[in-house]
């Protein structure tokens, strides 16, 4: 009896190892996906194609950890992410092949979103940093990103952790920027913090606390912003003057062999056509409010504001990139008050 | 016998002292800058210390109340410092996470303490005393009836007894605030979920952040974690001193049992008080919020994949570290004095590193051409067991020690075959003991945060990282339904497995022909 309990244990433990760690049939292309609309458009390739995708979704910050940590030992083929300034860093780092095939018919925004050595593609974009504010709370929102630091908006405003939410770099460069570039920026934020900035890990707890009424205004990504104040109405997005322009790209990693190199590239060529640019608006969730950045996409979805009407601005992403780290760390210190 | 036990060092070797070394020499390799977070460490310091100030005297006087008195009150303290101690610390904090998440308490007096430091210390505090009391209470439970006696005979006041008893109840306070002051060093779960971080950096959040987010920064890392284990160390040998000052001699071949006494009114009224703070803020507050949350709204089966992922994790981690724990043991019976002390010092060596470090360690050392086993379930798996197995090995080690070597000796001379000698006698045996000590590796495992959140397989998220994930956004709902239906799974786990060992340890009735 005893034999037969032991073996009874012994062999439900063996079923559970080989349920757990029989190595999955050969993965196909890896894709690393920060959007939403990563999943789909995967399930449309692979039944279009016949090549099988394993999408792995991330957040964007979790996501570029995992491929620094990778380092040159990847296990994702493709990623798709915001943020060409994170592109830059890890292609710096060595970790991106390069001379990716830049996609058909851009737009002129689109063409000059591309990479000098193509390490990366712009497959859209959105906004790094628009305000959502609750009109009961706040009755005049800023119109710039100086007004925030007007004693209106004390303990009134939140935004996301850069280190944690992949797309608020840029948000925080583009504050730099505007307020006089890297180190003059400082002072800026520095007073942003003095009037009772707010910090949160990333878009949905920032716009949760919005929710909540912790905040009053979230500084976020225009996608969830207008996807937040669609679902939720009564709450008002503002566009801040300049705006600063958040590409969303794919990198590639480097190294990989002659066959996944050619399925990567028939799948860069396959997000970018119109007909699955408009999957992505249906199927992205927030992630499908973008810009797109072909002439033969389809409109942007409704809630977006014309362009023609912003005053939009392009970072460098090979300068501001470079200095991700040096301006996190130093982010950190100012929100912690060290 | 000795090839076994160089093959069983250096199994443990690559488990602890591989990743560690790869991991803690890399500041000393590369350098760091880790100024900016010496914040960081002073607010961690300054918790650990003052959760320790509370916890050693509140624990002292608990662990005496528990070991000198009887009663309803007592029993239900008993129980309910176990639960605080089993429920892993972010449950419980996701628990007042949902409480604040109504406006009217979160901008209210109480919302507005609690979500400071005041709170991060309430919930440290919560998670480390059943640490603080169980450590007092070994000595509590040794000291006899005589000292009571003797001062009573010699007409001490009560004042005088009193600090006798203080006295006497230094070391084991010494002990409970070397405990409670590392387990709130050592602690991510809480920080991670309360989202005070940004405002108040912690020390273990700050070496999470450095390995998980942008950019990462491994030197960095590995610099914290010097900083940590500093601190236990520091920590450690101050408890030594203390120790080395106030020992005292209690267990003796006289020694007799105090006869547990009913408490005095005003003391059944102040354990009541500490047992009703405990059960209600402790327990039931947070998980009676987890309940509603996870009954309202749209019920759907958002991540509960996580549940049964993280039991087979828990599973197979558990197998893994008792089996190596009982062959270890059993290496350890015999007389080589060089092999007890090799694995006794690298398992309290490992001991004193929390899973953060370990987690860190193992995303560097198996991240290359020879061992390139980052990012997958075997990792991962290995991980929690490496983690688990000295606390495996003590848990075993107390049962497998209580076994007559003579057993085997009779069995052999009987020329039982080696299955019969290892189910029939040795695992008949330790059953029960063995049980308990998987299931609570099962449950530590899969309740465990830190070496998840560090290597799990991207797509296949465990228990404790699906949980921290809908806390931070705001699914709470999503993450009581999954802290909830891990707790049962777990109850019902336990419930199952000793319902069957009781069934089958019951006596037959012998057949008659």
């Amino acid at each position: 009896m005893r034999k037969a309990i032991a073996g009874a244990f012994a062999a439900f433990i063996a079923i559970v190892a080989v349920f757990m760690l029989w190595p999955s049939p050969a993965p196909g292309l890896v894709l690393y996906s920060g959007l939403d609309y990563g999943p789909a458009i995967a399930a449309a390739f692979t039944k279009e194609t016949g090549i099988k995708v394993t999408v792995v979704r991330l957040a964007t910050g979790s996501l570029l950890a995992r491929i620094a940590a990778q380092g040159q030992h990847p296990d994702w083929a493709l990623a798709w992410f915001d943020g060409a300034t994170a592109a830059t860093a890890l292609d710096d780092a060595g970790l991106l092949a390069r001379n990716l095939p830049a996609p058909q018919n851009l737009t002129p925004t689109g063409q000059s979103l591309v990479s000098k050595d193509g390490a990366y593609i712009p497959t859209g974009f959105t906004l790094a940093g628009v305000f959502i504010s609750d009109p009961a709370r706040l009755q005049t929102p800023p119109a710039s990103w100086q007004d925030l630091t007007a004693p209106a908006f004390r303990n009134q405003v939140g935004m996301n952790d850069p280190s944690i939410s992949g797309p608020t770099y840029p948000a925080l460069a583009g504050m730099l920027d505007q307020a006089g570039g890297w180190p003059q920026g400082q002072d800026f934020v520095t007073a942003l913090k003095a009037n009772g900035l707010q910090m949160f890990d990333k878009n949905d707890a920032t716009l949760a606390a919005l929710q909540a009424q912790a905040i009053s205004l979230a500084m976020v990504q225009s996608s969830a912003a207008v996807y937040f104040a669609a679902n939720h109405p009564g709450l008002r997005v503002t566009i801040p003057t300049p705006a600063y322009m958040l590409p969303n790209v794919m990198v590639e990693a480097a190294g990989l062999p002659a066959r996944q190199r050619a399925e990567a590239e028939r799948f860069m060529a396959f997000i970018m056509r119109p007909d699955i640019q408009k999957l992505r608006q249906a199927q992205g969730e927030a992630d499908g409010y973008y810009w797109p950045v072909t002439s033969d996409a389809p409109v942007p979805l409704p809630g977006l504001p014309d362009l023609a009407t912003l005053k939009i601005v392009t970072l460098d992403p090979v300068a501001w990139g470079r200095l991700e780290s040096t301006i996190n760390g130093w982010f950190a210190k100012v929100m912690s008050g060290a | 016998m000795r090839l076994a036990r160089i093959l069983a060092l250096a199994l443990l070797a690559a488990l602890f002292v591989y990743p560690l070394a790869r991991l803690l020499a890399l500041p000393l390799l590369q350098g760091s800058d880790v100024g900016p977070c010496l914040p960081a460490l002073a607010n961690s310091a300054f918790f650990a210390l003052l959760v320790g100030c509370i916890a050693a005297p509140l624990g002292a006087i608990l662990a005496q109340a528990l070991e000198t008195l009887d009663g309803a009150v007592l029993r239900l303290l008993g129980l309910g410092l176990w639960l605080l101690f089993l429920t892993p610390g972010y449950v419980l904090t996701t628990g007042w996470l949902v409480i604040m998440s109504h406006p009217a308490i979160r901008d209210g007096l109480f919302g507005q303490v609690f979500l400071g430091p005041t709170g991060l210390v309430f919930l440290y505090l919560m998670k480390s005393l059943p640490f603080a009391v169980f450590v007092a209470r070994a000595t509590f439970a040794a000291a006899g009836a005589q000292l009571g006696e003797a001062a009573l005979v010699l007409g001490l006041t009560r004042w005088r007894r009193w600090l006798l008893r203080l006295r006497l109840a230094l070391p084991a306070m010494a002990a409970a605030f070397t405990i409670a002051a590392i387990e709130t060093m050592q602690e991510f779960g809480i920080p991670a979920t309360l989202g005070l971080t940004a405002k108040i950096p912690i020390l273990t959040y700050a070496i999470y952040q450095r390995l998980n987010t942008t950019p990462t920064d491994f030197a960095g890392a590995a610099a914290l974690c010097w900083w940590l284990i500093g601190s236990a160390a520091v920590l450690a040998l101050l408890q030594a001193a203390v120790q080395r000052r106030h020992q005292a001699a209690l267990v003796h071949g006289r020694a007799r049992q105090a006869m547990r006494a009913k408490p005095a009114a005003l003391a059944r009224m102040s354990l009541a008080g500490v047992a009703s703070l405990l059960w209600g803020l402790g327990l039931g507050a947070p998980l009676l919020a987890l309940i509603i949350v996870a009954l309202g709204g749209p019920m759907d089966a958002d991540g509960l994949d996580a549940v049964p992922r993280s039991l087979f994790y828990g599973m197979l981690a558990a197998t893994l570290a008792l089996g190596t724990g009982a062959f270890v043991l059993k290496l350890q019976q015999g007389r080589s004095l060089w092999f007890t002390g090799a694995v006794q010092g690298l398992l309290a060596a490992n001991m004193a590193v929390p899973g953060l470090i370990l987690g860190a360690g193992y995303v560097i050392a198996f991240n290359n051409d020879l061992l390139p086993l980052y990012g997958t379930v075997l990792l991962l798996i290995i991980a929690y067991a490496a983690g688990a197995l000295p606390i495996a090995i003590r848990l075993l080690g107390t049962a497998l020690g209580q076994l007559d070597a003579k057993l085997d000796e009779a069995a052999r001379i009987f020329a039982l075959p080696r299955v019969t000698r290892l189910i029939d006698i040795e695992a008949a045996l330790l059953a029960r003991p063995g049980l308990q000590a998987w299931l609570l590796v099962v449950a530590a495992v899969m309740f465990e945060l830190p070496i998840s959140e560090l290597l799990y397989v991207p797509g296949a998220m465990p228990l404790g990282v699906a949980i921290v994930s809908a806390d931070m956004m705001a699914s709470y709902a999503v993450a009581a339904r999954l802290a909830l239906l891990g707790l049962a799974t777990l109850a019902g786990l336990a419930l199952l497995l000793n319902g069957a060992l009781r069934l089958s340890a019951a006596p037959r009735p012998r057949q008659v022909s």
